[in-house]
């Protein structure tokens, strides 16, 4: 069996050539055993879609140029949440505020990259992809997973090597060999039977097993969807088990954010064993009315975020996860005229989690020697994502990211 | 006349390939036609009258500017067409021209460009390739609107050729940025194309070892003559309605069907679908089926009359959103369409279908009746019936077995013949609709 | 087709040993029905197929046609990018384009009397109000195809010191909304919004917002937030108003025409 060239698409299970199916539906679950805490490095990726503010962000309260150039928008100085004499975060940002103050939060300063591209398409097709001169089929996470894929992998590696737990599937988890299965939510990726017949339910399911072990037909394609349609049965069942273990006292903000960090904190506690989660939060194309939708969005960005950490932590898993966030640009720093901002360039990326060392990096882009009206980058994302592949998922970055980046001390 | 089984069996792999597959009624009409009628018609849809789905169509008001109305009312032409090529050809060209409503943002658009995969899809490529090339939708997506004079945007001419023409490696960087140079100017406006003057480099250009002041219309004429384009496309037709890997035969002897001058899109599926390959073991159940051929094949094959108004967010789940393909490079296809949770969704779908749902309907299809007046006698009857509607008999035996022990047990475990003994209707309701569940579940129900 | 048609014709009688012999069940294509022994109940005719088919809502009733819905995801250049529209019918639009406007103006300036009328009746309670945080409340229901998460608009913790109050101030809100038929889509979200810790000062920057909800990509989402009536859902309105005057069905014939 042939190992295709996958590309852009919701994905699912690693092939590995030569990996002969499982017929025995026992033998199978026995392969899929929890991920022991210690035993993985996870990152899970959050991208603030539409391109974040980050001068209300990271506030600059300590230049005189932003209030001048914000009289509506900028966050007054004694709102601001200070991180040191010169700039702070937004006042809705207490959860990463308190991070930062645990030492838990690494704040990269004025991140971009050369020739910056201010649209939606392109902008997201560059982070994802961390091709800013062409365009690439493949994504840098998925660059990762095909570069650290093994062929012994075990069975519960092999269904989940990353999770994708937005509706579609990012360009960043595009790869040619492995593939991602985006689970948005445990039931999602539940076999379903006729609800109105719900004592059939198991009659059907123990048929499909039975058949599908058994099936044997001389098509081209017809092993191949065997032994995916075992997986899958298998993933979701094993999906289904593993969370329904989860437990915690934790709160989390009640919205679709929250709720998707939770997920992705029940499906790491539970020991599901995949590398990196990617989620977004989108709504920051502020080009109006900013202020009350940005802080809007990041409270909840903040809230989930420090409720995601401390369900961690109470599972023990604090120390095998580090949260990187950002967006596909930052914004101009002038306001406009209809009291918001519109696409810029440079921008704070956030990594966050226990093994992170905390502290600012970088810094911060200055508001008098712009480009045109937009802040100049100091910080090339790349290098962060060097940083994660080498210090922390372990990889060859300089293969995954095509170029040599240099690595930050974050990790 | 009567056709033989052999030709009635080429005959339905032919619709499977070259349509959607088929309900019943449509089965034996063409089956009574035969194959070489079969395809003679379908190569020829401006003779068929379509004025049945027009109407309905019309009926339905869908609303272009909205992007899901906009896929139900493909979704609905590519179920209840009377021209199946003429549908398959336009999500053919769909993925070829990918383009994504993503960046176009205006779905009434994206449908102006759906019709002229319907209009041009199956004579001459020049003339669709032109039109494909002034469409505003097209415009919009690949940066057109910026390519100006003194500051050209290569995007156009270089997808022109990489992806809709010559295909990679059959021609240079210099073509490329000649060729950019020959489309400044071509924009759109809200009256559709507009041919920008001021802004059209009109110069001396060097294209593809030719000279001359090109503008598009030149570009699009060289590129329609030559081999290259033409060994292009004879692939992808190949791969998209033979096999995965079709074979060199198949693919030159389509590419020789090419000549710049006639309906030469039409000769190129003539000379696939009379082809050896094509009627070959190894092109039988040899492709996986699309989302959209899954769904389509589903509702023709079911007699679905009742449509999901959630289908075409199951097909996006499924892998493939219409008018959204991932890429410039339209979809993958094949075996990428076979990962955990792209089968589960299918999985789901089948669920979904064969469900029984609301008193008023009854569910998206009565499985009950899909086996009324058969002369059924026994389970096995009924599982060999539903075998051969869904998935042309083509399974293990162990298959079938497992299928008459499921349709024969009840969840106490006590057996029974569904046919032939006095059994309770819901359970018979159950059972069957169980049936059409796990087959549609089946490997071979995904391919076609 | 005649010069293959020898090759052809010799493929396809030829008779080809599958796997699976394809043993059809013995289908007696009898339709006497005496010869099912199922109860007849359960066995109905199959389906007609010349009846028409249409699309159905979850709930089994029939998409309604939705040519009265109009554009969604509009604004002033949508129309604008409707291609080869003719004269009169952008003459038509423009001048309902124009009565749009002026009855949005109208609706902005009731707007404003409300928000007068809201600021007026705080409840002055020795200058503080305690624990009052930003209410979200739904007037109608979202829209049918709330793809986008951030659609969603969810309701945050609330902590209503005089609920009635409250109640009654959001009727006077949808009284106002219903009086000037606001002509905004199926999702119409009024948000109430105090600011926290309020006293008597910030208490005056309480605001109605009346915007509009609608299935647009997350990156393209209108802003349900504080401020002034939301300009960008004004054009929506505008356009919708615009088209539900000139027939789609007139306006696509004389574009498909081209």
């Amino acid at each position: 069996m042939q190992i295709t060239r996958r590309k852009f698409l919701k994905g699912g299970v690693c092939l590995a050539v030569g990996a002969s199916p499982l017929f025995s539906m026992a033998a199978r679950a026995a392969e899929l055993q929890p991920r022991k805490a210690g035993e993985s490095k996870i990152l899970v990726v959050v991208q603030l879609a539409g391109g974040n503010d980050g001068l209300n962000t990271v506030v600059p309260y300590g230049f005189g140029q932003y209030y001048q150039q914000r009289p509506n928008l900028a966050i007054k100085q004694k709102d601001v949440l200070a991180l040191n004499d010169k700039i702070g975060l937004h006042p809705s940002m207490t959860g990463l505020n308190q991070l930062f103050k645990d030492g838990h939060l690494a704040l990269a300063l004025g991140v971009g990259y050369p020739n910056p591209n201010r649209s939606h398409f392109r902008s997201i097709e560059i982070w994802q992809t961390a091709e800013p001169e062409k365009i690439s089929n493949t994504g840098w996470i998925g660059r990762y997973l095909d570069n650290t894929w093994q062929k012994n992998d075990t069975l519960s590696r092999r269904l989940f090597p990353a999770i994708n737990v937005d509706p579609m599937l990012p360009k960043s988890l595009a790869s040619d060999r492995v593939l991602v299965p985006s689970v948005a939510d445990v039931n999602q990726f539940k076999f379903n039977t006729d609800a109105h017949y719900q004592l059939d339910r198991q009659n059907q399911i123990e048929t499909f097993n039975r058949i599908y072990s058994a099936f044997d037909l001389d098509r081209p394609s017809a092993q191949l969807l065997k032994d995916v349609g075992l997986d899958a049965m298998q993933a979701s069942d094993y999906l289904l088990s593993v969370v329904k273990n989860y437990k915690s006292t934790v709160n989390y903000p009640d919205n679709g954010f929250g709720r998707s960090l939770k997920f992705i904190a029940q499906m790491i506690t539970a020991g599901v064993d995949a590398r990196v989660y990617n989620i977004s939060l989108g709504g920051f194309d502020t080009h109006s009315n900013q202020l009350g939708a940005q802080a809007n969005l990041l409270k909840q960005f903040s809230d989930s975020v420090a409720a995601f950490q401390k369900d961690l932590e109470q599972h023990g898993a604090e120390k095998d996860v580090i949260l990187l966030a950002f967006s596909e640009f930052g914004r101009r720093v002038a306001e406009n005229n209809g009291r918001g901002t519109d696409h810029g360039t440079a921008e704070p990326v956030f990594i966050i989690g226990a093994p992170v060392k905390g502290g600012i990096y970088g810094e911060y882009p200055s508001l008098s020697n712009l480009d045109q009206g937009d802040l100049k980058y100091g910080l090339d994302f790349r290098s962060i994502y060097a940083t994660l592949i080498e210090g922390w998922l372990g990889g060859d970055s300089n293969k995954i990211l095509n170029g040599n980046f240099e690595r930050m001390r974050f990790v | 006349m009567a056709k033989s089984e052999a030709e009635s069996f080429w005959t339905e792999h032919l619709l499977r390939r070259a349509g959607f597959g088929y309900n019943p009624a449509e089965l034996e009409y063409y089956k009574h036609r035969g194959y070489e009628r079969t395809l003679s018609e379908l190569l020829e849809p401006d003779k068929v009258d379509n004025s049945k789905l027009d109407s309905a169509v019309e009926m339905q008001q869908f609303d272009f500017t909205r992007l899901d109305d906009l896929k139900r009312w493909w979704i609905y032409r590519m179920a209840y067409t009377q021209r199946p090529l003429e549908e398959k050809m336009a999500l053919f060209w769909h993925g070829h021209f990918a383009t994504s409503n993503r960046k176009v943002n205006n779905p009434y658009s994206m449908y102006m460009q759906n019709l002229i995969f319907r209009k041009s899809g199956m004579g001459n490529f020049h003339d669709l390739l032109l039109s494909v090339s002034k469409d505003p939708a097209m415009i919009v997506w690949l940066d057109n609107q910026q390519n100006r004079k003194g500051k050209p945007n290569e995007n156009y001419a270089r997808e022109v050729m990489e992806l809709f023409s010559l295909g990679i490696g059959n021609y240079t960087e210099a073509d490329i940025k000649e060729g950019a140079r020959a489309f400044t100017g071509w924009q759109t406006k809200p009256d559709g194309f507009f041919f920008n003057a001021k802004d059209h480099d009109s110069g001396d250009k060097n294209f593809l070892s030719e000279r001359g002041n090109f503008n598009g219309d030149d570009i699009i004429a060289i590129l329609s003559r030559k081999p290259a384009t033409a060994n292009f496309l004879a692939t992808k037709m190949c791969k998209f309605f033979v096999a995965d890997n079709p074979s060199e035969d198949i693919v030159s002897d389509t590419a020789k069907a090419y000549k710049p001058n006639g309906n030469n899109i039409r000769n190129m599926l003539e000379t696939i679908f009379t082809h050896p390959q094509f009627l070959s073991k190894e092109s039988y159940h040899a492709k996986i089926k699309s989302p959209t051929e899954l769904v389509i094949g589903t509702i023709k094959g079911l007699q679905i009359t009742k449509l999901d108004s959630d289908l075409p967010n199951q097909m996006s789940r499924m892998g493939q959103s219409l008018f959204e393909p991932p890429t410039v490079k339209g979809w993958d296809g094949g075996q990428a369409w076979v990962s955990t949770d792209l089968m589960m969704e299918r999985f789901n779908f089948a669920t979904r279908v064969t469900q029984e749902k609301f008193d008023s309907i009854k569910g998206y299809i009565t499985p009950s009746a899909l086996v009324a007046n058969q002369g059924l006698k026994t389970t096995n009857d009924a599982v060999n019936y539903l075998l051969n509607l869904l998935v042309d008999n083509d399974v293990p035996e162990s298959t079938r077995d497992e299928l008459t022990k499921y349709a024969s047990k009840d969840n106490s475990g006590k057996t029974f013949d569904l046919v032939s003994d006095n059994i309770d209707d819901k359970l018979i309701d159950s059972k069957l609709r169980g049936l059409v569940h796990i087959i549609m579940t089946l490997p071979t129900y995904q391919l076609a | 087709m005649s010069k293959q048609s020898k090759t052809l014709r010799s493929l396809l009688t030829t008779s080809l040993a599958l796997c699976c012999a394809f043993s059809f069940v013995n289908a007696a294509h009898s339709k006497d029905n005496s010869k099912n022994k199922l109860p007849a109940n359960v066995f109905s005719a199959p389906p007609e197929m010349n009846e028409i088919p249409i699309y159905v809502k979850n709930d089994g009733t029939p998409l309604t046609p939705r040519a009265a819905d109009n554009i969604d995801n509009g604004d002033l250049d949508l129309v604008s990018k409707l291609p080869s529209l003719t004269n009169d019918q952008r003459k038509a639009i423009n001048k309902i384009i124009q009565e749009g406007r002026n009855e949005m103006n109208s609706i902005r300036a009731g707007v404003k009397k409300w928000q007068d009328e809201l600021k007026a009746a705080q409840p002055v309670k020795t200058g503080k109000i305690t624990g009052v945080k930003d209410h979200s409340i739904n007037i109608a229901s979202a829209t049918p195809d709330n793809s986008s998460s951030m659609m969603q608009e969810e309701s945050l913790g609330i902590e209503e010191p005089t609920p009635d109050e409250l109640k009654a101030l959001i009727q006077t809100g949808n009284d106002r909304i219903k009086e000037k038929n606001v002509a905004v889509w199926q999702a119409v979200i009024a948000k109430l919004t105090f600011d926290q810790k309020g006293d008597l000062d910030k208490m005056k920057q309480g605001r109605l917002i009346i915007s509009t909800s609608a299935s647009l990509p997350a990156d393209q989402a209108l802003d349900t937030t504080y401020g002034e009536v939301n300009d960008s859902g004004l054009n929506k309105a505008l356009v919708k108003r615009a088209m539900s005057t000139v027939t789609k069905k007139s306006l696509y014939e004389s574009i498909r025409g081209n």
